[in-house]
């Protein structure tokens, strides 16, 4: 059910007239306030490394499965847009540092790069510094966000609130028109999206 | 001279409200309805209904920042950048902070509307009475000064504005938490159900009952009921919720006897020393700095709690010269807020096999049962919980272990029932937390700002141990695992609650307006917004204002009509 058909649906369910102007308004007064990510965008901030394997580290944590993954659902862009306008500086620095330190750490373990590496071993150094992550967020509870779970908190938002994610991974239905607060669950019953 | 007072008539109302939020769309509907040609001024930007809520039909995927704010943002709105309620979703309608500032001897987080219908866009929509109770409480206790009406003063106007807002709800019938004009109420979820049934058979004197709410269960005066988007708080394209643009300004407009102008910041209130009169209002227009004065009978001031005492504060004459009507010395004391973000939570493996659908914008409520009846406290007052079940979503990816395939498949399906209860305590009215004037920090208009001292103290601190223990008391009887206690600290402001600072009073001396809002000193000024509250109470405020808004109208007009004002 597309947008437009939603409203219709809804308004005559309610047995509210919903005038035309009012209609479109819904469907189309958009406004340009809010823009979407761009296709393809690149942080200024990123060298080509360091973009690249943002992308590689995401469809790690989300990869493809039955349904597409993270590359897919544009989560690279989205982290470059949110590591590029939403975060404070020493916090854009320790995110890339933490990718250079994560190149460093593969270069160490397996002599080539993150990205040369193998798909076994990039896991293993992300389940690495997911257990670095782990230990110090026991020892040091209130400690910035390590880079790691820096990467995997905007990988997993920006893939759950793309459109990929919320409408093929989970169940989206933007205007549910009703409540109903226990029913049992169909089989293969998805997490709500919203 | 002629064009002076051609100027000056073009400029006359019979009354003029001062801002359009949930106040001051109640003033303007009924002063418009009772005949009254009215001006209504807002210092924020247009926003029309549905029109203009440009976000509210967007996808997640549909925002850049899919709900956050930006560093350039938190540059700009340093103070209410340090909570959620300011986001992507909605970041137009707030007061951008750095033309407004303020000064913090103490933390102090005020959330501004900077659009028509104000907060009402964005408010939490929560809606209950104040009882007897809580008007009481001051005199029987010593503390402050007594409220100078009862509940049987304000009881007939509840009601008259819920009939028109739309109040979903269940009677309960608790004499501290009285009952309105209900709307069907919205369902309890299972572990919601679970959890009240145990705690209503073990702890008598609690009830867990399912919040009133100003959205709609069934349609009301052409505004079609809630679709459980959940979405409230970018503005409803169905009007499914009580705000001014959905409910009282098209009320007021329908009369032809309304003129709202946006952009308009009131700076002061004229007081002509010859006729002894307060005249009108000096008002700036936010986009070309130009000043012009506005002229009526009656003037109403709902521009939120302290921007109403501010505007008083910045109105001195010869009459009043430590601002407007402030013979008492109470003008910017008793500044309260509700405090909160203290509770516990947990989670259960029942229902398993049972889910939800739909997004219901809507809690459950636990009404005060400390200090009521026999139970006593090593505090006064009490609190209430607001409150809700649900499953776990993709959310719970953030913080668990894992990532890869098998973590993608596992977060793709329902996670446990959890279950919170957070608490909304009683602020006292301490003479010592207050506002005051600063003339030394200026805004974007040359006006001065104000500057905030205020603290919860001992009483609160003890009463938020309650709040947090009774919490995880009342899950662990109804059988929840991993009970948690949590308390993340409560600044004023923060609950969005701002009260006092003009309180009502039996006595012009300790008191700045009287039972029906009307400034002692200035019969012809009345206050119908939070700066008003005399106590706090524990429950959310905003139907309290608008049922004194009706009753302060009505007493007005007819006050207007025997010429006594």
């Amino acid at each position: 059910m597309d947008r437009r058909e939603a409203i219709f649906k809804v308004a005559t369910l309610m047995g509210v007239t919903l005038s035309a102007p009012l209609i479109s308004g819904l469907v189309y007064g958009q406004g340009n306030t809010l823009l979407a990510i761009p296709d393809g965008y690149i942080s200024p901030l990123a060298n080509d490394n360091q973009q690249k394997m943002i992308a590689e580290i995401a469809e790690l944590i989300i990869p493809t499965t039955k349904t597409p993954g993270a590359k897919a659902a544009k989560v690279p862009e989205f982290i470059n847009v949110l590591i590029t306008d939403c975060y404070p500086e020493q916090d854009q620095k320790r995110f890339f540092s933490g990718l250079d330190n994560l190149d460093e750490a593969a270069k160490k373990a397996y002599g080539k790069g993150f990205l040369a590496a193998t798909k076994a071993q990039q896991t293993e150094l992300l389940k690495k510094a997911e257990a670095d992550t782990r230990a110090l967020r026991a020892k040091q509870p209130s400690a910035p966000a390590p880079f790691f779970q820096m990467i995997k908190e905007m990988t997993v938002t920006g893939y759950f609130t793309s459109e990929i994610g919320a409408t093929k991974a989970l169940n989206y239905i933007a205007v549910p028109g009703a409540y109903r607060p226990c029913e049992p669950m169909k089989p293969g019953q998805k997490t709500w999206a919203t | 001279m002629n064009l002076n007072l051609k100027a000056q008539a073009q400029n006359t109302y019979d009354a003029i409200v001062i801002g359009s939020g949930v106040s001051g769309g109640w003033a303007a509907k009924e002063l418009t309805e009772k005949g009254l040609k009215t001006l209504m001024l807002e210092r924020g930007h247009k926003l029309e209904h549905v029109k203009d809520y440009t976000s509210a039909m967007k996808d997640p995927w549909e925002f850049k920042y899919r709900g956050r704010i930006t560093q350039k943002q938190r540059e700009s709105h340093p103070y209410i950048s340090r909570d959620y309620p300011y986001n992507e979703y909605n970041e137009s309608y707030w007061i951008k902070d750095i033309d407004s500032p303020y000064t913090e001897k103490k933390r102090f987080d005020w959330f501004r509307g900077n659009i028509v219908g104000g907060k009402s866009i964005m408010w939490g929509r929560q809606s209950y009475r104040l009882s007897d109770i809580d008007f009481e409480a001051n005199l029987k206790e010593g503390i402050a000064t007594d409220w100078p009406i009862r509940y049987k003063d304000i009881a007939p106007w509840y009601d008259y504005v819920e009939k028109y807002v739309g109040i979903s709800g269940q009677a309960e019938g608790l004499p501290q938490l009285p009952d309105g004009q209900f709307l069907p109420p919205m369902e309890f979820n299972c572990i919601e159900k679970s959890v009240k049934k145990v705690v209503e058979g073990k702890f008598p004197g609690r009830k867990i009952t399912m919040g009133r709410v100003a959205n709609l269960t069934k349609p009301l005066n052409g505004r079609a009921s809630c679709q459980y988007r959940n979405l409230c708080s970018r503005g409803c394209p169905y009007g499914a919720y009580f705000s001014t643009q959905s409910s009282t300004l098209p009320a007021a407009v329908k009369t032809g006897n309304l003129t709202l102008r946006p952009d308009s910041i009131v700076n002061s209130l004229i007081y002509d020393e010859k006729k002894g009169k307060t005249t009108g209002v000096r008002v700036i227009d936010s986009n070309t700095g130009q000043m012009t004065e506005y002229y009526a009978k009656i003037i109403f001031v709902n521009a939120s709690a302290l921007s109403s005492t501010w505007i008083l504060m910045n109105s001195t004459s010869n009459r009043f010269p430590n601002g407007f009507g402030n013979a008492s010395g109470q003008l910017g004391h008793n500044l309260m807020d509700h405090h909160f973000r203290t509770g516990a939570s947990g989670e259960t493996d029942d229902f398993a096999d049972q889910y939800y659908f739909g997004r219901r914008a809507n809690g459950i409520y636990v009404p005060r049962y400390r200090n009521i009846g026999n139970d006593k406290r090593d505090y006064v007052r009490g609190f209430g919980y607001q409150g809700s079940g649900s499953r776990d979503g993709w959310q719970r990816a953030v913080a668990e272990m894992g990532f890869g395939a098998d973590f993608k498949e596992a977060m793709t399906k329902p996670g446990k029932w959890k279950m919170g209860l957070g608490g909304f305590g009683e602020c006292l009215p301490y003479y010592e937390n207050k506002i005051t004037l600063n003339k030394d920090v200026k805004d974007k208009w040359g006006q001065p700002t104000l500057t905030f001292d205020a603290e919860f103290k001992e009483n609160e601190m003890k009463m938020r141990k309650d709040m947090a223990n009774d919490a995880a008391e009342m899950l662990e009887a109804a059988g929840l695992k991993n009970v948690k206690t949590y308390d993340a600290g409560s600044y004023p402001g923060l609950a969005i609650h701002e009260m006092g600072t003009a309180r009502m009073g039996r006595d012009p001396k300790t008191s700045v307006l009287n039972a029906f809002n009307q400034v002692h000193e200035a019969p012809n000024v009345f206050v119908t917004d939070g700066a008003c509250m005399t106590s706090a109470s524990c429950v959310n405020p905003s139907l309290t204002y608008m049922a004194l808004t009706a009753r302060a109208v009505d007493h007005a007009v007819k006050e207007l009509k025997k010429n006594n004002i």
